[in-house]
């Protein structure tokens, strides 16, 4: 039992040793203007896993480390040993048993001790490791942050850029519009007493359409006028001509009944003469 | 009452929604009559009138319209005509009636005793109800004694048809608007009411199986009464030709009915009546002569008259006599229209056979409203007893006046025959639903003299 914590103790020696080695390996490839002291903050590396970062993260490992070491050892005393024989070593071993037997308030004592150093140390492993890992999410904030700024920084360039060209094409065009301007302005004056010119000869010619049309609508309003007066005057004619013939006709019609009425007028006379003879 | 019901109908002139129902450019002059015309249901109601009246005698025609009893000018009838619109009276007067006027039916402008007969067609339908007893007791006033009334009056059946107050006033509106009827009564209550003013009253439904057919598509349509509906809108798809034979067939069975004295049943739709205070004749044909009906061989004495005396030949002229209402026109023409003048419109041949005892020419008014005439002249050629007189185109409308010379050998024929005929012909409105005129129309002619 006692080999077998002997050696576990020379096992965490070790490692410690060569954790150690490794860090200073570490602490001598960093460039001479890196600050080792305030990892991440200010620097412009500050976003890229710094030696801090794994120092921390070391040390709480060897604290974890030693803390099995607390938990297991806190409350172990050393045993009662001799290294002489015989008689001597069982007088030893008897004073030493008293000793420890009286100082076992000391003793006692120590063992809160190392019970409160223990649970201090695991506390302070906790916190420690909380701190370590909120850092840690900061560092990637920071880092993406930076990437981001870097990214619209990237962005804020390409824009000025963009907008420099735009400037500059701007003002060649506003240079373009004016001079196109100028020139309509001048073309529109132009076009204006062209547009005058045409009109007024528009105009004139119109007016002669207009007497044109005019005339040629008082001729067919006189034709048709001529027309309807000529076709009302046959109308005329041929309803005077109906009432001729009809006249014509109780003209007969009366000369029929007038010479029928003397036809029997003869006849009652030459039946009178006839009468008046006998 | 009455006037309540057509202003509910909306008409507030009612001489003049008679005159848009009642004058048309239809000429009823008994000259223009043809003979064949009395199978023509059109002129039922006339013929029935024409052969109940005596020869010679004087007649009242109440609500004379346009005057379609003009044809009794032809038995030498004296008519005096009375009618609510002041322009009917007019068309009655030229269409021949001796006199005319305009007055209410209650206030008859003659003295008592004036008339041997006191006519009505289609009348006492438009008289309200609280007006036709002072119209009949007018009637009676001017009737000589002994003379006769006739009367064709149209009728309801409530069985059928609703009275005027079971009516909506959009379907009295509707109702009144047709035909200006306010006054319709059943044949039966005619009858009673007739009774009251006359002791012999005689009457017969008729129209129940015979109607024209114009007549049957405006009961169809505005009376509602139902008849088949396949057999109106074959009515409704026939032409001006196939109308006329219908209408002609309709009034030769109207016409036979009425001479084998066949009862009709109640027809809802007119009742003939005859009241007097002498005892009634026949029903249906009391003074029948037709022979005056045929009588179109005037030109005779015309002719004869013209070649014998001074007064019809124009100054430097020939004698001359009009064949217009003294020659027969054939089937090749329409009745004569009011243009003016009066006139007939041709087919695309027309015939016209008079007789005369020499013919030296030809002369006639001819006029045309055939459409695209400048474009395509109307081809005419006249012929004489089958011999060419002459041939023209007309290319612009308007009255031709036409003379032509008889070739001697044709100048003492006697019976003479003219024929005209067209290259074409026009429909006036074919598709005019409203007012369709299907007729196939070349030239009107009027004035057609012949020169001795």
């Amino acid at each position: 039992m006692v080999d077998y914590e002997v050696e576990s103790t020379l096992r965490e020696i070790r490692e410690r040793v060569i954790a150690g080695s490794a860090r200073a390996g570490v602490i001598a490839r960093r460039t001479p203007g890196e600050s080792a002291d305030v990892p991440g903050v200010d620097s412009p590396s500050a976003a890229a896993p710094s030696a801090t970062d794994g120092e921390g993260v070391e040390a709480l490992s060897r604290l974890r480390a030693n803390l099995a070491t607390t938990e297991r050892a806190w409350s172990r005393l050393p045993p009662v040993v001799s290294y002489r024989r015989g008689a001597v070593a069982r007088v030893e071993l008897w004073l030493k048993r008293q000793i420890k037997r009286a100082a076992h308030w000391f003793t006692w004592e120590q063992v809160n001790f190392n019970s409160a150093a223990h649970s201090a140390l695991a506390d302070a492993h906790s916190a420690l490791a909380a701190h370590e890992r909120a850092l840690e999410e900061l560092r990637d904030l920071l880092r993406r942050q930076q990437a981001e700024a870097e990214s619209n920084a990237a962005r804020f360039s390409e824009l000025r850029a963009r907008l420099d060209a735009f400037e500059s094409r701007l003002g060649s065009a506003e240079a373009h519009v004016n001079q196109t301007l100028t020139q309509l302005a001048s073309d529109m004056r132009q076009f204006v007493e062209q547009l005058r010119e045409e009109r007024r000869a528009g105009t004139e010619q119109l007016r002669a359409e207009r007497r044109e049309y005019l005339d040629a609508l008082a001729d067919a309003l006189r034709d048709e006028a001529r027309d309807r007066v000529e076709y009302a005057l046959e109308e005329q004619r041929v309803c005077f001509k109906q009432l001729s013939l009809e006249a014509s006709e109780a003209a007969v019609a009366q000369d029929r009944a007038r010479r029928r009425i003397e036809a029997r007028i003869e006849a009652l006379e030459r039946t009178k003469a006839v009468t008046s003879d006998k | 009452m009455k006037d309540d019901l057509y202003r509910r109908a909306g008409i507030s002139d009612l001489a003049e929604f008679y005159r848009t129902k009642f004058v048309s450019d239809e000429v009823l002059d008994a000259r223009y009559f043809r003979a064949l015309d009395r199978f023509d249901m059109r002129f039922a109601r006339t013929m029935w009138v024409y052969d109940n009246v005596r020869a010679g005698a004087t007649l009242l025609d109440l609500g004379c319209g346009a005057g379609v009893l003009a044809l009794l000018k032809r038995k030498g009838v004296t008519l005096a005509g009375v009618d609510l619109s002041a322009e009917c009276a007019l068309a009655s007067r030229r269409n021949g009636y001796d006199v005319t006027c305009a007055a209410e039916l209650t206030r008859l402008p003659f003295d008592d005793a004036s008339f041997d007969y006191v006519v009505s067609l289609d009348v006492l339908g438009h008289v309200g109800f609280d007006e036709k007893d002072a119209v009949l007791a007018e009637i009676r006033r001017v009737l000589r004694p002994g003379g006769v009334t006739l009367h064709g009056i149209e009728c309801t059946d409530r069985r059928t048809q609703k009275s005027y107050e079971e009516m909506t006033a959009e379907e009295l509106r509707r109702f009144v608007a047709v035909d200006g009827h306010i006054g319709l009564e059943e044949e039966q209550e005619h009858a009673a009411r007739f009774r009251r003013f006359f002791s012999h009253v005689a009457w017969e439904p008729r129209y129940a199986l015979c109607l024209s057919s114009e007549e049957f598509i405006k009961q169809s349509d505005e009376y509602g009464l139902p008849f088949e509906s396949d057999f109106v809108e074959y009515l409704r798809g026939l032409t001006f030709a196939e109308r006329r034979a219908f209408d002609m067939a309709m009034g030769y069975v109207f016409g036979k009915i009425s001479d084998l004295h066949v009862r009709l049943p109640k027809s809802g739709l007119y009742v003939l009546v005859k009241a007097s205070d002498a005892p009634l004749g026949s029903f249906y044909n009391e003074h029948r002569d037709r022979s005056a009906l045929f009588t179109s061989g005037t030109n005779d004495a015309l002719a004869d008259a013209a070649l014998h005396s001074d007064s019809t030949a124009p100054v430097g002229a020939a004698r001359s006599f009009c064949l217009d209402r003294a020659a027969e026109f054939d089937d090749g023409w329409y009745e004569p229209n009011v243009l003016p003048p009066v006139a007939r419109w041709m087919k695309s041949r027309g015939r016209v056979r008079f007789n005369a005892p020499s013919l030296s020419a030809l002369r006639l008014d001819l006029t045309t409203h055939i459409p695209d005439l400048t474009t395509r002249p109307l081809g005419l050629e006249l012929l004489l007893n089958g011999q060419r007189l002459c041939a023209l185109s007309l290319f612009r409308h308007g009255w031709l006046s036409l003379l032509t010379e008889v070739p001697e050998e044709l100048a003492t024929a006697g019976d003479y025959e003219l024929e005209i005929r067209a290259d074409r012909t026009w429909q006036p409105r074919p598709a005019d639903t409203g007012n369709r005129d299907d007729r196939e129309l070349s030239i009107a002619v009027c004035n057609v003299e012949a020169y001795l």
